[in-house]
């Protein structure tokens, strides 16, 4: 065989390995084309902050070039550097549902990544959800039924079954907010719309259905409420559950808000220019109240807020999540300057404990805010004008500041200095 | 020994073969005769396999064509099968990369009789030398059979000359040969032996030495006799 | 085996002239846009900052600085490549209809070779296949040369240094044929190769039955395709989110392996069977 009459196979084979090759070495080795953020500490314990991981967005202000990053205070991980079957796997961000996944692989398969919709305890993994059908011929567009699994840890039983929501016929919107086994008894924490008439009625309910039988025991009614509109004001009720969503452990105290409202069109005019009516509506909250519900004993409190608590939380806008550990329920009121956190204890629901921080003078204006043993975490949210973001621990207990810190870039190239960056979640382990 | 038993072909509804049988030998050069549009060339497109048949079988030494039938089976189509863009050097070249059969020695002999130039192109060609080009494609492989389709056509006189000399050397002796024609008059006297085709089926097929021992004609009087009947 | 190597060989050198064409066509227009975009912005360094009463850093605010992204963003960069593209998509067709079109009717002499016929089909494949890792391939070799142009042009004040690897992933829509990860890289060519042998199986078809033979091709795609993505039609419709994302990519690796297999073995019982010249 002759080989130069084979050169153009030859020459072309040549190329691609000797430049593929080359190409994969050399970008396998290179270093990030992200930037490095770290946490620095300005003051206090470096030591206050190993537990915290924040998840973000990096963009760069003159190109489209971005990134989903995660930071410790070890460093800085990006989504896009990843490898591909890391990323396939999406444990970028762990959750407690990624645990759940990877522990009951088969018992998690075709379940939505909800984590309110699951319970777990050294026992069981339960999960219940509102699935739908299709209502013909009425105004009301679905059937709801519940679907319903708990896998028994003990015995690595599934038992699943679907219930239909007895007396729905003017149902038209339902919900779950929480998930909880209690005694053998499976507690789904229910938002319910219906009609009555002109009135809309919004429930708050709790469904009971014993675990061993597979059958609906119970049907209370927590919270009620009415929506109903005249003259252009439209009156509202809402629901929300204070207690982590996230969290798919015991929580036997539920902690809820009601919250009135009203809405009112204050302005419609035509726009000449483009012939379309202009509505301005002005939301007004009118009540603001706040309950706690027993599961085991299904005892309803309302929660004894002090005065000043009261005409905060009807007055400003309040951050929807309180933390909830083994002692406190803790919530947290905002003004302009201040965060005001206050403590109830669990058993007695009473306020022991209130802290307040200056935000103003720590240099923060719109924090993510999370507590988590008896410490109380801020980390802006986004990069404001200056290449920094601040990150601030205080203790509850004290009202002390144990750790003030700023996330920045170490050793930032020319291009990666006109830069945004957005923390939408800060996890403390 | 080629052997086609019971050949059927379809284009679309209509049958154009409708079991054609007949042998060819070894040694024998046998001609498909018959008008135009009769399927001569689709039954060597079928000995090939360059077309799919609706029934029937081609046996080749009694085994059916595989890919190393075509290390002892050559087919000179009515036109060359080389690009247009290569040097005769070229099509030489390519056929000695891919055929074991292919001789070289025998390819130059063949170039020096027809008088060809290595260095054409075989898009400069005349239609005589074109054609001349693909009889030597053909014969210069070492193969026992060679199927030729209208080798005669469209060819001018001298051309026709030098081509039919081939025929009578040593490089067809002792093969077996195939042709096709619509017109008998030049090879008439090459032949060993006549298939006549006429809508679909096998009109005759005889022995040319035989029928002209035996019975004194010609081919041209065989030929006569069947299509005037 | 032999044969098959001297198949490829010689398809490549069919497709020579003018895939060295493309290859010259790519670099000297690539280049010509280094060159066009750079002095347009140094123009306006001229103008403004040299000549005007902007300073420096107000330039440099206003303006930003030149990067290859302004020169790969541009049409100088991105038509040499697309024209690439089209040019050897309408190759996977012509491959095989330049056999069988015009009077000298190469396909038999292919047809004829004392060789398993399915090497035609792998030796063209294997043309197109080369041809676009070697486009792909000198890509690569000519984004450092235009990058050194760049830089030999454009003051270190007023430019952005990238790498090979940012300007690549400053690419956005092309950035499926230049991925940054191998395995990336195999899936995105995986795919394409076998949608090159699907469409290769199409083509046959239709030389097989000719009218009828378009239909059956695209009905051959059609199924191709759906057995594909079969997974993830099951996935989103029959037992919707069942599979995790790694044995969905399991399943979908192993029904691609399918797909292959059908496309060789239908391509492999036509050219035996049925195919006409």
């Amino acid at each position: 065989m002759n080989i130069k009459r084979y050169w153009k196979l030859i020459s072309i084979l040549a190329v691609i390995v000797v430049v593929l090759t080359t190409y994969f070495i050399q970008s396998s080795l290179a270093a990030s084309r992200y930037p490095n953020f770290v946490l620095k500490t300005i003051s206090g314990d470096k030591s206050e902050v190993e537990n915290i991981t924040m998840y973000g967005e990096y963009y760069q202000l003159d190109s489209t070039s971005s990134g989903y990053l995660r930071l410790t205070s070890e460093g800085t991980e990006y989504l896009q550097e990843q490898s591909y079957f890391e990323r396939l796997n999406n444990k970028f961000e762990p959750s407690e549902i990624t645990r759940l996944q990877d522990e009951y692989r088969n018992f998690m398969r075709s379940k939505p990544d909800l984590p309110a919709l699951y319970f777990e305890d050294d026992n069981v993994v339960a999960y219940a959800n509102l699935e739908s059908e299709e209502r013909w011929g009425t105004i009301y567009p679905e059937d709801y039924y519940f679907d319903i699994a708990v896998f028994d840890k003990k015995t690595n039983d599934t038992s699943s079954f679907e219930i239909e929501i007895p007396g729905q016929k003017d149902y038209w919107y339902m919900n779950v907010y929480d998930v909880q086994v209690v005694d053998g008894m499976l507690k789904v924490v229910t938002d319910v719309f219906h009609q009555d008439g002109e009135t809309e009625e919004h429930t708050l309910s709790v469904y009971t259905f014993d675990i061993a039988t597979q059958k609906l025991v119970g049907d209370e009614t927590v919270l009620t409420g009415i929506g109903e509109e005249s003259e252009g004001v439209m009156k509202r009720t809402s629901f929300t559950l204070l207690n982590d969503a996230d969290f798919i452990g015991i929580q036997t105290n539920l902690f809820l808000m009601k919250e009135e409202s009203t809405e009112t069109i204050i302005q419609s005019k035509e726009n000449e220019s483009t012939d379309v009516d202009t509505e301005v509506i002005e939301d007004q909250v009118t009540n603001r109240q706040v309950y706690v519900y027993n599961l085991a004993t299904n005892e309803m409190t309302e929660l004894a807020l002090s005065d000043e608590i009261k005409t905060q939380i009807e007055n400003t806008p309040f951050n929807s999540t309180a933390f909830i550990d083994e002692e406190y329920a803790y919530f947290n009121l905002r003004t302009e300057e201040n965060l005001t956190v206050v403590g109830y204890n669990i058993e007695t629901l009473t306020e022991e404990m209130k802290q307040t921080f200056d935000l103003a003078n720590l240099g923060i204006t719109n924090p993510t805010i999370r507590i988590k043993n008896n410490n109380v975490y801020l980390v802006e949210s986004q990069l404001e004008d200056e290449n920094s973001v601040e990150v601030i621990v205080g203790d509850l207990l004290t009202g002390d500041i144990l750790y003030e810190g700023e996330i920045v870039i170490e050793n930032p190239t020319k291009e990666q200095k006109n830069y945004g960056l957005q923390l939408y979640e800060i996890e403390i382990k | 020994m080629i052997e086609v038993k019971e050949l059927s072909k379809k284009f679309g509804r209509r049958n154009v073969l409708k079991g054609v049988s007949f042998t060819a030998n070894k040694g024998e050069i046998t001609c498909l005769i018959g008008i135009n549009g009769v399927g001569k060339t689709t039954i060597l497109n079928a000995i090939m396999a360059l077309t799919p048949v609706n029934g029937g079988e081609i046996l080749i030494d009694g085994e059916r064509i595989h890919k190393g039938s075509y290390e002892k089976i050559a087919f000179i189509p009515d036109a060359i099968t080389m690009l247009p863009q290569m040097r005769i050097k070229d099509a030489m070249q390519f056929m000695a990369d891919f055929y074991q059969s292919w001789n070289q020695k025998r390819a130059n002999d063949m170039l020096k009789f027809f008088k060809l130039d290595l260095n054409d192109k075989i898009s400069t060609l005349s239609k005589g030398n074109t054609a001349k080009v693909n009889m030597l494609l053909g014969l210069a492989m070492d193969v026992d059979y060679i199927l030729m389709d209208e080798p005669f056509s469209g060819i001018d006189i001298f051309s026709r000359e030098q081509i039919a000399e081939v025929f009578t050397s040593h490089l067809v002796e002792d093969r077996g040969v195939i042709i096709t024609t619509h017109e008998i008059n030049d090879i008439e006297h090459l032949i060993d032996k006549a298939v006549l085709l006429d809508e679909g089926v096998v009109l005759k097929e005889f022995n040319a030495e035989e029928v002209r021992e035996t019975e004194g004609k010609s081919v041209i009087d065989v030929m006569r006799e069947v299509y005037q009947a | 085996m032999m044969r098959y190597i001297k198949l490829v060989n010689f398809e490549l050198g069919r497709f020579l002239k003018i895939y060295l064409v493309l290859v010259g066509l790519t670099l000297v227009l690539q280049l010509l846009g280094v060159f066009l975009e750079a002095n347009g912005y140094l123009g306006e360094v001229e103008e403004l900052v040299v000549n005007g009463n902007l300073t420096q850093e107000q330039f440099l605010h206003d303006y930003g600085y030149f990067s290859f992204n302004d020169v790969s963003r541009s049409g100088w960069f991105i038509v040499p490549i697309l024209f690439c593209i089209l040019t050897l998509m309408i190759y996977v067709f012509f491959i095989w209809y330049r056999d069988w079109v015009g009077k000298n009717t190469f396909a038999y002499r292919l047809l004829m070779l004392p060789t398993a016929r399915i090497n035609v089909f792998y030796a063209k494949a294997t043309a197109i296949f080369l041809m676009v890792l070697g486009l792909v391939s000198l890509q690569l070799v000519y984004l450092p040369i235009e990058n050194s142009v760049l830089r030999m042009m454009v003051p270190s004040d007023f430019r952005i240094d990238m790498t090979v690897d940012q300007i690549l992933n400053g690419f956005d829509n092309l950035r499926v044929i230049f991925p940054t990860s191998l395995i990336q890289f195999i899936i995105n060519y995986g795919i394409g190769f076998t949608a090159v042998f699907v469409l290769f199986t199409a083509i046959l078809f239709e030389r097989s039955f000719r009218w009828k033979g378009i239909i059956l091709g695209l009905i051959f795609g059609a199924v191709a395709v759906v057995v594909f993505i079969s997974p993830i039609l099951v996935q989103a419709f029959v037992l919707p989110e069942f599979f995790y994302p790694m044995e969905l990519f399991i399943l979908v690796v192993i029904t691609g392996l399918i797909v292959l297999a059908g496309t060789i073995w239908t391509s492999n019982f036509l050219l035996n069977k049925k195919i006409r010249v």
